[in-house]
Order: structure tokens, then sequence, then C-alpha cells
């Protein structure tokens, strides 16, 4: 019998049986959408990850502390970026951050707020874009100004507009002081995974303002967290991070207190955590692959039990082992194939639909769908073997008594 | 000749048990013969017509069929033959109920890779020998127990068989039917074509040229019947009997 008979004879007999070929069939469809989308979202997430550092730069240093309690004595300050330019001229741009909580007021509502106390070059180190007005600049830094960044959505929700710059608005420290700041840039919002959350009156919205405002604000403290250095792509930037932690530590006369990191390492361990993330779903989605590949051996099974007399007929007019056996096993194979190519679609929609909800780009690759096609074609040889096998050993005689 | 079985035995083994199924068996067909072979349950009459279909082997002694000792042949061989010299034809008609008249004799030369229109060519022509052309579309559950024996009997001929091997064609079907079907044997009979047939009913036995009879394993009489049946005559007188009860 040709392959193409026995396909023919195999769609006739799924087809005599259609619902349990289909309820057969969902198990593997399962299994089939979930690797498929675990793999899309995995992609996306891995690939959104990637283009947020390229977006901030890749080669981004921090020195930070070794230790949580540093005393005064190791505090970075402001005064050591001079240090840091010395010891590494071909660092390209050079900012820092710190973060405070205070209320902002406007008429009568409150809202709290992440403050980012920050200099002007902070711009450089992140994806954000001005909607309107300007950022922070060197002046306000070392004048002190009074100056906020906001986020459009803060401006869109207090003041009906985006452009709000000029405006003021009353902001209330933690230390209980109260101030009034103006307004000079609003930031793009970002169509983004976060964009939600942002825009919620329960949740803190995102202000930026000169650090030595902040500073002086907060109790005056010189502390800063850490400090940021961006590089070229080329730099080692180990080394130059060795570099700058040297000579700052040589400048302070202490030992061993800083250590430098870097956004690589950052993205390195973002894409083993995805990595094992999805691993480990991988692994329930072929287990899912693996179970529904057993629905099919048990469906199998049952078709040849209920099958006896036919395969009796089928031998007794000439029917060879091979003939069986390639007539069971294309049976498996059809049912994994469509199964398959319905679990793709699936899945390739199911990646589309969660990639929209969380707002990343959806990846789902052509080498994915084909593997997985071939997969589930594959799936169907090895889990239609024992029952064809099983079929084509029946005696003929025996069969054709069998009622 | 077209079947020759000398020495023919045959043992079951079940367990300790040995069962003589067939003792020293001597039969010769000849081409072109209507033969029935006659016996009680249990006389070895199904052995005989397993291994002459070749779907069980004898354990010893020799099978010719056809000039080809099959004794001697694999599983693969066996297959073959089944598909190209013999056509069997079941008392429970054997037809696969999804499939319609035309694709269940199209099946045998499926196994046989005959391209798909000599197939349809082939199977049309054999439903019309059988008098069922303008069912073939129907599906078995569409047709009376007659009309499906001859579909059976147009998917054994299909193949032109040396040999049409018919286990009690005629047990699930009423006396008319039956003897419809033996007005079909009869007449491929004089086409040339030759037919083992077994059966406990005398009657239809009577239809044939050639009686044996078993017991117990062994063939007791071989008999020539002078004058055959001629089951259209018998369906004639069936009929006027019917008209009469009616």
């Amino acid at each position: 019998m040709s392959f193409f008979e026995s396909f023919l004879q195999a769609l006739e007999s799924l087809k005599a049986n259609k619902l349990r070929s289909i309820l057969t069939m969902l198990g593997v469809i399962m299994g089939v959408f979930s690797i498929i989308t675990i793999m899309a979202i995995g992609n996306a997430t891995e690939r959104y990850i990637d283009s947020q550092f390229e977006r901030i730069g890749a080669n981004l240093l921090q020195i930070g502390y070794k230790s949580l309690n540093a005393d005064s004595s190791e505090w970075l300050k402001l005064e050591d970026f001079e240090t840091i330019k010395k010891a590494a001229p071909e660092i390209k741009n050079i900012s820092t951050y710190i973060q405070q909580l205070g209320t902002l007021r406007i008429d009568t509502k409150t809202r709290d707020a992440l403050v980012y106390g920050t200099t002007a070059q902070y711009k450089d180190f992140t994806p954000m874009e001005m909607a309107t007005g300007r950022f922070i600049s060197d002046f306000d830094v070392s004048s002190r100004s009074k100056v906020i960044v906001v986020d459009e959505y803060f401006a869109k929700r207090y003041f009906n507009k985006v452009d709000a710059v000029g405006e003021v608005v009353r902001f209330k420290s933690g230390t209980g002081a109260n101030y009034n700041l103006k307004i000079i840039g609003v930031t793009k919002a970002e169509n983004d995974l976060m964009a939600g959350m942002l825009d919620n009156e329960n949740m803190p919205t995102y202000i930026y303002m000169p650090i030595t405002t902040v500073q002086q604000m907060y109790y005056n403290n010189k502390r800063l967290d850490s400090i940021m250095v961006s590089l070229d792509k080329d730099v080692d930037y180990i080394e130059v991070g060795n570099r700058i932690v040297r000579a700052l530590e040589l400048s302070k006369g202490k030992d061993d207190i800083y250590i430098s990191y870097s956004t690589q390492d950052a993205q390195k361990i973002f894409s083993s955590i995805i990595g094992v993330i999805s691993g480990v779903l991988l692994v329930i989605a072929v287990i899912t692959l693996i179970v529904g590949g057993i629905g099919i051996i048990n469906i199998l099974l049952v078709s040849v039990t209920e099958r006896i007399r036919e395969i009796g007929i089928r031998k007794a007019l000439g029917a060879q082992k091979k003939d069986i056996v390639l007539q069971f096993i294309t049976e498996s194979i059809i049912m994994t194939g469509i199964s398959g190519l319905i679990g793709i679609i699936l899945g390739v929609i199911g990646g589309n639909i969660i990639a929209q909800v969380v707002n990343i780009p959806p990846a789902v690759d052509v080498p994915v769908i084909v593997m997985a096609f071939l997969g589930s074609i594959l799936l169907g040889l090895i889990f239609g073997v024992y029952p064809a096998k099983k079929a084509a050993d029946l005696d003929p005689i025996e069969s054709l008594r069998y009622e | 000749m077209i079947i020759d079985i000398k020495n023919l035995d045959k043992v079951y083994k079940n367990g300790k048990i040995e069962v003589r199924a067939l003792k020293k068996v001597n039969l010769s067909v000849e081409k072109g013969e209507l033969i029935s072979v006659m016996g009680p349950s249990g006389s070895g009459k199904s052995t005989l017509m397993n291994i002459l279909g070749c779907l069980d082997r004898a354990t010893s002694g020799s099978y010719i069929l056809d000039g080809m000792e099959i004794s001697k042949l694999n599983e693969v061989e066996l297959a073959k033959i089944r598909n190209l010299k013999i056509g069997f034809v079941f008392q429970s008609f054997n037809l696969l109920p999804r499939m319609t008249a035309l694709k269940n004799v199209e099946l045998p030369m499926i196994y046989a890779r005959v391209s798909a229109k000599e197939r349809r060519k082939r199977a049309e022509y054999a439903l019309e020998r059988v008098g069922l052309k303008d069912r073939m579309h129907h599906k078995p559950n569409e047709m009376s127990g007659g009309q499906k024996q001859r579909v059976a009997i147009a998917r054994a001929l299909v193949n032109d068989p040396a040999i049409i091997l018919a286990d009690e064609p005629t047990g699930n079907l009423d006396s008319f039917s039956g003897e419809e079907i033996m007005a079909v044997f009869q007449g491929l009979n004089r086409e040339g074509v030759t037919i083992v047939l077994v059966t406990h009913e005398p009657d239809i036995a009577q239809h044939t040229n050639r009686i044996v009879s078993f017991r117990d394993g062994i063939l007791m009489s071989d008999v020539k019947v002078e004058r055959p049946l001629d089951a259209r005559e018998v369906m004639k007188k069936l009929r006027v009997e019917m008209e009469a009860v009616t």
C-alpha cells in the first residue's frame, strides 16, 4: 500500500471517530500551544530587556559600596566625579541619582512622589525623552534651583495638558518642610510594560529634581548611593571599573570599600533568570506534550482492539505487516501533525495576545515553528509504533473470528 | 492441478495437549472445479480452509497451489499469495463497514499496488459480474445480506485469483438469497473460476460437482455429484412456492 493510500484511509478512519480524534488531539494541541507560547514570550522578554539595555547603552558601569553601612568618610559624593574623570578619561558620561519620597500638592489634590535627585547627564543614561520643556541643567544643580521635571501622565492628570512647563507645584519633603517647585519639563510617557501602573493615583509619580536641591531638602545629606559611568562599547569595562574603584579608594585612603558592576553583568543575570524560568516552563510544556502523546497511544490501542476484525480482513485480503503498521502510524502522524499545526497557530495567536497585553514585541521564530511541527510529526511516529506493531502482529485467523 | 495436497498434517499445541486437526490429508483440485468440503464442526474443515487460504501453515506435508509449494513460504510471501491467488468469501461477509461497495472491492487491489484508475475499472467490472453495478456507491449497511455477499464475491474475484475459498457463504442468508449466491458461484464456475466451498448444508453441497467429507481430521469420502442442482432452477421453484404461500 502506498503512503498516499494509507493517508487517505487513515483520514477516513479518523473522520469516522471525529469526537474521539479531536479529544485525543487536544492533549497534543495543548502541549504544542504551550511550547510555542512559552518560547514566544521568553524570546520576546529577552529581546525586550536587550532593547532596553541597548537604549541605555550597553556599557554602563555603576560604582557602589561593598558594605551596606559605610561610614561618612567612605561616602561617595558629587566631588568624587572629578577623581573618576581624572582616573578614567575615556568615560563618556557620568551621573548619579538619589531617591527620596515626598508629597506633591496641586491645588487641593495630593500625590505621593518618588523623587529622583540627579544631575543633567542622567538623561543620557535612560531612554527618557522630553515631551516638552527641558531636563535639569548643570546650572540647576550648581545653583540648587527649585525646579522639577514631571511625566506626561502627571501633567495630563493635574493640568489637563502635556505642556505644564511654568506651572508651580507645592512639594512637601520627608522632613516636613514645604517648597514651591517650578515645572521645567515634562517627560514623554512610555508606551510600556509599566505604563498602566504609573498612571495610577495610588502609585507615586516619578519626579526629577537637581540632586543638590534634594540633598538640601533632606537633611543636607551628601551621600550618593552610587555613581554611574557610561563607556564606549568596545572598552574593557572591567578594567576601567577596577581603575575607578582604586582611584576612589586611594582618594579616601581606604581599601576595599567600593565595587563596580556593569549593565552587561545585569543583562546576563536577567537573561539567565529568564532562561531558567522559560526552561522550567518549557519542561512543563514538554511534559504536557508527552501526556498528550500517551493519550494518542491509548486511543490508538483502543482503536486497534476495535478494529481487530478489520485488521483480520485486511490481512486475509493480502495486507502485509508493513501495510498495517503504515496504516496505524499514518493515523498517529496525522493526529499529531494536525494537532501540531493547530497548536502552532494557537501559540502564535496566544503569544501575540500576551505580547499585546504586556506591550512587548511578539517573537515567534520560524525555526521554532518548523521545529514544533517536525517535533509533532516525530511524536506521532514514536507514539504510533507500539499500537501499530500490536495491530500488525495480530493473527489473521483469530482476528477474523473476533467478535 | 490447481491444488495438490499430500500427506498434510496439522497439530495444534495448547500447553501439553496436542490436537491433531488434520491427519494425512491428500486432496487435489483441478482448475475449473466447483467443489464443496463438508463435515460437522471439529471435523477439520475450517483448519483445511485456513491452510488452503494461506492464513495458516501445515505442520507437515506439502501443499502446492497453482504450481507453488506453499509450506516453504514466509509471512510476506504468504500475504502476497493471499492477495493475488486466493479470493475469500466469508460467512459473515466481512466487508469494511465504513467503505462503499466499490471501495471494499478495490481493497485487495490497493495491497496489490494497482493504480487508482485501473482499480476503479476492475472493481466496477467485478461488481457488474455479480449484478451489483447499480449499488456500488452503497455502504454495506444499506444492502441486504445477499447483496453484501455478492460484494464480497466481487472482492474475491477482483485480483483474478487461482481459487475462490468460500467458508459457509450461505450460512447467514435465507434460502432464496442462498440460492442467489450459489447461482453467482455456478455462473462464475462456468466462466472457468475454480471454487472451493465449505458448508455443512447438504442442499448447498448438492450444487457443486464434487463433495469431500471430513470427520475427525480425516478425509472420509470424495464423491462426484452426478447431477448438481442448478441454482437458477431452484430459485424458480422457490419463487413459485413463495407465491403459493402468499
